[in-house]
């Protein structure tokens, strides 16, 4: 028993200093161990945060993006409504159009857009969109005209093209062209037009019978608002 | 050659190891390990730090991001959505309007997007009849908005001198026109004239003979067709236009018709026609002011 005890009592100076120097580090190490941990753990979720902020904020681009494009759409019905003069409105998404005056739904009609698409043969190809936006009735084509049809219109479809494009009759009852080339048509009895499947890209189809009765008062000048 | 000795170095006073200077070799080794660990966790630290700051300026631009986004969605939000809607509200839909169609022949009453009356009609056959020494007349129904300025009862026709023109065309007829005051003088002496209101012949005698007449038999004297003065009885047929008419201006109006074959075709000369029981309806149903919608 009287070993350890001597033994502790002759402990230099020079071990006990070492020793405490290293319990010291040690304890320093152990801290800085800690801390490091620390700091992972709150970077990591910084970032688990940060990443879900990110998230949040897309989601409210996007809704943004949607409010905006929305709006830009509200507005555009918005003047339809405001619009005392003659003038067709055009709800694109629901399919549906009103002939409208003085804010009076003269006339309600069923019609269908033709599909977003690039059209055409590299490189002249030309890309038909979704008309959105307030246009104004540029032309008028009579029934039974004589119109020149695009050639895609046979080539998209798989059909040979004729050797001549300008059918009389091409676009069958007429049609209203408005001022961005937005083509408003109903189905013809023959030509490329004629099937009931296909509507022109980015164009306006109407029945037969509304066609009848809105071409007259589509003249020049004319609005139409499409959202 | 003599291998020389090896000179006896002196030895040098060996220490004897002591278990304390074992640990002290020991403890030294621990003590520079730790102090090598010390210096590498402070650099972590360090590093990990400037992570987590830079972790946490992600987070704020972020947070920045996600709230100018949600600020500028909230522009486009529904606030303006809802102002843009009650804009749109702003047009009246308490007036009851009629509307016509004129590629389908039908009239529609209506209130909002209700229909309260729908009926076939009769409009503008769209053909033109040449003025003499001037325009044509076009018998179309006119597109725009019009409105029923007057109703009335058992309304008479008084035809527009085209009527005349057409019939005299019709039965290859000349056309004398009779102002007031004046006289045509005809081939058996007797003279037509205006006696009044009314339109009579003055027979060579002095015996005066009202005319009678009725859509499709009008004044005919010595080959011509006469169109008498717009004040006089002549001038005045009763039926044509049914019980009702609801008069828009311009001579211009929705009336009854004699003819109920022709509802539901283009055959007027610009009036819509309905049917007489549609008429009374109208009649009963619309009121002065009424707009009337012809597309």
């Amino acid at each position: 028993m009287s070993r350890p005890r001597s033994r502790r009592g002759a402990l230099p100076a020079r071990t006990l200093l070492l020793l405490g120097g290293l319990a010291a580090v040690l304890v320093g190490d152990g801290w800085l161990v800690a801390r490091v941990r620390a700091l992972q753990a709150q970077a990591h979720q910084l970032r688990i945060d940060a990443f879900g902020t990110n998230s949040a904020t897309a989601d409210a681009q996007m809704a943004a993006q949607k409010a905006r494009l929305q709006s830009v759409l509200d507005r555009v019905r918005a003047e339809a409504g405001a619009d005392r003069g003659l003038h067709l409105s055009i709800d694109v998404d629901s399919g549906s159009a009103t002939l409208e005056r003085d804010g009076l739904v003269l006339r309600v009609m069923d019609i269908e857009i033709g599909p977003e698409s690039v059209v055409g043969t590299a490189p002249d190809t030309q890309r038909l969109a979704t008309p959105r936006g307030i246009r104004a009735v540029k032309g008028v084509v009579a029934k039974g005209a004589a119109y020149e049809l695009p050639a895609w219109l046979w080539r998209e479809r798989g059909l040979d093209v004729p050797p001549s494009r300008t059918l009389k009759g091409g676009l069958g009852l007429g049609a209203a062209i408005l001022a961005d080339g937005t083509l408003i048509y109903a189905r013809t009895t023959e030509g490329p037009l004629a099937d009931s499947l296909y509507v022109w890209p980015g164009a306006v189809r109407l029945a037969a019978d509304d066609l009848k009765a809105v071409l007259p008062n589509l003249k020049p000048g004319v609005k139409v608002y499409l959202f | 050659m003599t291998a020389s000795p090896t000179p006896m170095l002196p030895s040098t006073p060996s220490t004897p190891a002591t278990p304390w200077s074992r640990l002290d070799t020991m403890l030294s080794g621990a003590l520079a390990l730790a102090l090598g660990g010390l210096a590498f966790l402070f650099v972590a630290v360090r590093t990990n730090e400037a992570d987590a700051n830079a972790a946490r300026r992600q987070l704020d631009e972020a947070r920045a991001s996600l709230k100018r986004t949600e600020v500028s969605a909230g522009i486009f939000g529904d606030t303006t959505r809802a102002a843009l809607a009650a804009s749109e509200k702003a047009v009246p839909d308490t007036q009851p309007y009629i509307v016509v169609s004129i590629a389908e022949n039908r009239l529609w009453y209506k209130l909002g997007d209700s229909v309260l009356f729908t009926t076939r009609v009769a409009t503008g056959t769209g053909k033109t009849l040449k003025k003499p020494g001037g325009k044509d007349w076009k018998f179309e129904t006119p597109r725009g908005r019009l409105k029923v300025e007057k109703k009335e009862v058992e309304p008479a026709w008084v035809p527009p001198d085209w009527h005349y023109i057409e019939m005299a065309k019709k039965k290859k007829l000349r056309i004398a026109r009779l102002d007031k005051g004046q006289e045509i003088k005809l081939s058996d002496g007797s003279v037509v004239t205006m006696v009044g209101n009314d339109v009579v012949k003055r027979l060579a005698g002095g015996e005066i003979v009202p005319y009678a007449v009725r859509e499709g038999h009008e004044i005919i004297a010595d080959g011509r067709m006469v169109i008498p003065p717009l004040t006089s009885n002549q001038r005045k047929y009763t039926g044509v236009l049914g019980a009702f008419r609801l008069y828009m201006g311009d001579g211009y109006g929705i009336h009854g018709t004699d003819v109920p074959t022709s509802i539901g075709t283009s055959a007027s000369h610009g009036c819509v026609r309905v049917r007489n029981e549609d008429i009374e309806t109208l009649y009963q149903m619309v009121r002065v002011g009424t707009p009337v919608f012809i597309y």
